[in-house]
């Protein structure tokens, strides 16, 4: 899309699924630096013109050669990396980043803008403790400098350090309104069970997101439409994500959601065609996990068993990737109660390391199918401490309390889970309906 | 519904594309020039005009453009002003560097059918046209006074913007259909006032590409530490458009005397103006987390823009965000960049050595054109250029005294960063011409109602500003010569002309006519033709 190479997006929104997802089944891991200059200089017979990111890296390069001793290059090289990763999916750019960035520091210690970046990097890789540590670091130089603050609230929200988190949002948005700030608002919010407070602010994120960086528009509607399926407005989400694909055709992003909303009109096939195209361009687990059950549903067991075969190889290639889709997997073992124990340890390790609402979740539904269901119950007490919109934990919660007997709490639980979501999950809503008949009988 | 893991696991990201010690690609004045405007573009200040009218000199025209960036074939995804900014133009008319007038625009965007994306769905051949589906409405409101001491009056409610440009079949006949019935005149208690708020053909011509690679001036190749070839200079904002707020308004409107200028040391006849953009913050939750409540009430400034390339050029980069956030009372803290500017020190060593050191928080920079020289720091001059006006030109007298803060400083002005216009001083003959000026080195072409008194849309200020940073002003006689007040970088005019009346910034280009695409083929079933790369220019 001309727009995209041309204009430099000022304001790199989320790309991460596109980032993290085709890593995993990339086979470029391995490459040298010769090869990915021989790659480049194939590239650059290639259709497409250069890049925003590729200009960006040419210009570090010179940069670098006419000055080598100076950071100020690695740092442009960090930057052009970063952007490269997000547009091209390749999660190995993010590596050449860090060691771009590494060298930067190397000559110059303590300069800002690779502390700065190397902060984003470190959230980038799900090193969020060390992440947050950077970007305190990064506030101790400049304590106004907004972009840091939004890297230390996405490392405190991934921690569960919620409070500190608002914190941060506030700060950030005092020093600077503008889409950045007013979407990880929504977001807060949203987690905080304030679901009219996140559309809101979403539709400010919305507004403001510039034109001239169409996947942010995209971005903010289908962040939009989410919180408008978390309030039951199934077609004004619907709706939402279609303006995404209007305004950036092609994005994975929006096409799972998408997906998801036709999946709440009841419309399977639909369903199964957009999560398709969603997977054409990044192949995540949680497609494959979504697709995996949707062909079950409709008996078409091969497809069912590639997606599932899918899911699996995630799981044994992704090593530097295993912090990012290690939940996702453990779910997914916990749903249908295989590899418990190792589902169990992974969830462990995860609330060992974060101390969020999710890691409390998958842990308490591990340990739930494990039988333990009073230390299951103490885990999805504190995934529900927020009093967060999410259908998947109230589920869990209702099943949990259901096997400890508490039927009421347990119905009531349920009820709001499919009255938030009824299809939040394929296989796991017609679960949550038998459970609740179940528990009226 | 199954969360994305990938979602909820990493939040938002943001990531700037710009790092720290590099000179920012900005095209206009103020263009990209710092971070943070690099990621809102709707609220980045561009550029700002203000020049006595031609046609009458008892009103004053004052532009302020926004959005840069804007390529025409943009869809569809269109360029339009952000319902959740003020853009304001602001005015000081008694020289304390404090706004007496501010000139408030807020816009409301109105989509006709809900059901559909599309930004037409059919030819607009009027502003009500029904099949403009995407429409956008500004509301003015004129705030007088000091805080806390202020009256508020709406002066124009629900003007209509014109859509932007798209091609001959979406917008016919633009100018004429669109553009010019969305002039409007309105009568206010103190006059009538001109408006104007649309896209138009980037007025700012400038070799950014040159300029920011390591400071190349095409013409003066051979000078550089790096040599080239002497080359023409290109104009890098060539083909692009941008978002313009116009207004006309009496002079009497916004003098301290509430009157004509009795001449030009009339204490009333110099205003300093300015632009800003400002968003509205948010309170992340209500007391009682009822939520619902999504304003704050406090706007917080995000742009700010007086004279040009201020930002781009003298202002480090860790400070471009300050600066914008900033007002202008508050600019003594930039005195230190304005007294030994970097731009100086990369044209030439100032003086005998040693160099003065550059200020904390400035980069020492190469000098890149060995055989030039340039005054020695401290440059007052400069500071008088940017800070406090010309004395006999621009300056505005101010009673009561103010410490000086650089060597030199006329007595009583605060220094402030602003866009300084002696209303009493006419406009030159041919102003609205094609050119937009008759003479684009303005002042330092002997051109007094030029930049940098005030600015007219056709002033070269990238010109003046280089020969006013090398010292080729009367401040510095010594320096006044050549190369030094020759000095340019090749872009002497805009690509294509300007109206001859308000609001005087061309047409834009239409997403149509494409200036900047490459030509195709009509052979739809010919095979890819790759062409071998362009010859890079000289």
């Amino acid at each position: 899309m001309l727009n995209k190479f041309l204009l430099v997006a000022g304001l790199i929104f989320f790309g991460i699924v596109v980032v993290l997802g085709i890593s995993t089944v990339s086979k470029r891991a391995d490459k040298s630096e010769a090869a990915m200059t021989r790659q480049n200089a194939v590239d650059e017979r290639l259709v497409e013109p250069p890049s925003a990111s590729d200009r960006l890296i040419s210009k570090a390069q010179a940069a670098i050669e006419r000055a080598p001793n100076a950071h100020n290059g690695y740092n442009m090289l960090a930057v052009a990396y970063l952007q490269k990763a997000r547009e091209t999916g390749d999660y190995n750019f993010n590596v050449r980043a860090e060691a771009a960035l590494a060298q930067s520091l190397k000559l110059a210690p303590d300069n800002y803008e690779a502390i700065k970046l190397q902060s984003k990097l470190l959230v980038i890789y799900h090193r969020f403790g060390e992440g947050f540590e950077m970007a305190r670091r990064a506030l101790q130089q400049q304590p106004k400098d907004y972009e840091v603050w939004g890297t230390m609230t996405d490392a405190l929200v991934e921690l569960g350090r919620y409070e500190d988190a608002a914190h941060a949002t506030q700060t950030m948005v005092d020093l600077r309104p503008y889409t950045g700030s007013y979407a990880r608002v929504s977001y807060l919010r949203s987690l905080h069970g304030d679901t009219q407070g996140a559309i809101e602010a979403m539709r400010l994120a919305l507004q403001s997101a510039s034109p001239a960086d169409p996947e942010s528009i995209a971005w903010c509607a289908v962040h939009l439409g989410d919180e408008l399926m978390n309030a039951g407005k199934v077609k004004e989400a619907e709706h939402e994500y279609d303006r995404a694909l209007f305004s950036f055709p092609d994005y994975p992003l929006a096409f799972a959601a998408k997906a998801r909303a036709r999946l709440a009109a009841g419309d399977i096939d639909q369903a199964v065609m957009f999560y398709q195209r969603a997977q054409e361009r990044v192949p995540s687990p949680d497609i494959a996990i979504a697709l995996s059950d949707l062909y079950t549903k409709l008996g078409r067991s091969d497809e069912a068993q590639k997606q599932y075969q899918l899911v699996e190889l995630t799981e044994r290639i992704g090593n530097q990737n295993s912090a990012t889709y290690s939940r996702q997997i453990a779910l997914f073992w916990a749903d249908r109660g295989t590899r418990l124990d190792e589902a169990l340890a992974i969830a462990r390790r995860e609330r060992a390391e974060r101390a969020d609402i999710y890691a409390s979740d998958v842990l308490a539904w591990c340990l739930y199918k494990k039988g333990e269901f009073a230390e299951a119950r103490k885990s999805i007490d504190e995934a529900m401490r927020l009093g967060t919109r999410d259908a998947r934990i109230l589920y869990h919660a209702g099943m949990i309390y259901k096997a400890l007997g508490k039927s009421s709490i347990a119905e009531k639980r349920l009820k709001l889970a499919l009255e938030i979501n009824p299809t939040f999950d394929v296989l796991q809503a017609e679960v949550a309906k038998q459970a609740l008949l179940d528990i009226k009988a | 519904m199954r969360r994305s893991f990938n979602a909820a696991a990493l939040g938002l990201l943001v990531l700037s594309l710009f790092a720290a010690g590099l000179p920012q690609r900005a095209l206009a004045s103020s263009h990209r020039e710092a971070p943070s405007t690099s990621v809102d573009p709707m609220a980045d200040a561009t550029d700002v005009y203000a020049f006595v009218e031609p046609s009458d000199p008892t009103r004053v025209n004052l532009l302020m453009n926004f959005i840069p960036f804007q390529i025409p074939a943009g869809g569809p995804n269109f360029y339009r002003f952000d319902d959740n900014i003020i853009y304001a133009m602001r005015i000081d008319n008694n020289g304390d560097a404090v706004t007496d007038i501010q000139i408030m625009f807020r816009f409301r965007t109105e989509v006709r059918n809900v059901n559909t994306f599309l930004y037409n769905t059919g030819p607009v051949t009027s502003l009500d046209d029904p099949d403009l589906n995407i429409r956008q409405f500004y509301t003015v409101t004129v705030v007088r006074g000091n805080a806390p001491n202020t009256t508020s009056e709406v002066i124009a409610t629900d003007v209509p913007v014109p859509p932007v440009n798209i091609g001959p079949r979406s917008t016919p006949n633009y100018e004429t259909n669109l553009a010019q019935p969305a002039i409007r005149t309105v009568t206010t208690t103190r006059g009538a006032v001109t408006l104007f708020a649309g896209q138009r053909g980037e007025p700012f011509f400038i070799d950014t590409g040159s300029i920011f690679d390591l400071f190349g001036l095409r013409p003066f190749n051979s000078a550089h530490v790096a040599p080239l070839a002497d080359a023409p200079g290109v104009d890098d904002t060539a083909g692009l458009n941008v978002s313009t707020i116009a207004m006309q308004v009496p002079i009497s409107s916004v003098t301290a005397s509430g009157q004509m200028p009795t001449s030009e040391t009339d204490p009333s006849a110099v205003i300093a103006v300015y632009s800003a953009s400002s968003r509205q913050g948010v309170i992340t939750f209500a007391e009682d987390r009822s939520g619902g409540i999504t304003f704050s009430g406090n706007f917080v400034q995000v742009s700010r823009l007086g004279n040009p390339l201020v930002n781009e050029l003298l202002v480090p980069l860790g400070m471009k965000d300050r600066f914008n956030a900033s007002l202008p009372g508050g600019d003594a803290q930039f005195l230190p960049f304005v007294l030994n500017p970097e731009p100086a020190r990369l044209i030439g060593a100032g003086g005998p050595p040693p160099s003065p050191p550059a200020p904390a928080g400035a980069p020492s920079v190469p000098d890149v054109y060995p055989t030039i020289n340039v005054p020695p720091a401290p440059r007052n001059d400069v500071a008088t250029v940017f800070l406090t006006g010309i004395p006999g030109l621009n300056q505005q007298p101010v009673a009561g005294q103010a410490a000086a803060a650089f060597p030199n400083q006329p007595a009583a002005v605060v220094p402030n960063e602003r866009l300084r216009l002696n209303l009493a001083i006419p406009p030159a003959p041919n102003t609205a011409n094609p050119n937009g000026t008759p003479n684009r080195l303005g002042f330092l072409g002997g051109d007094r109602a030029g930049f940098p008194n005030g600015r007219r849309i056709g002033d070269d200020v990238l010109d003046i500003e280089l020969r006013v940073l090398a010292g080729a002003t009367t401040f510095t006689p010594a320096f006044n010569v050549a190369p030094n007040n020759i000095l340019g970088d090749g872009a002497n005019e805009n690509d294509q002309p300007f109206l001859t009346s308000f609001p005087y910034a061309a047409s834009p280009f239409s997403g149509y006519e494409g200036p900047l695409g490459r030509t195709g083929t009509t052979d739809t079933t010919a095979p890819a033709n790759i062409p071998p790369r362009p010859t890079p220019r000289p």
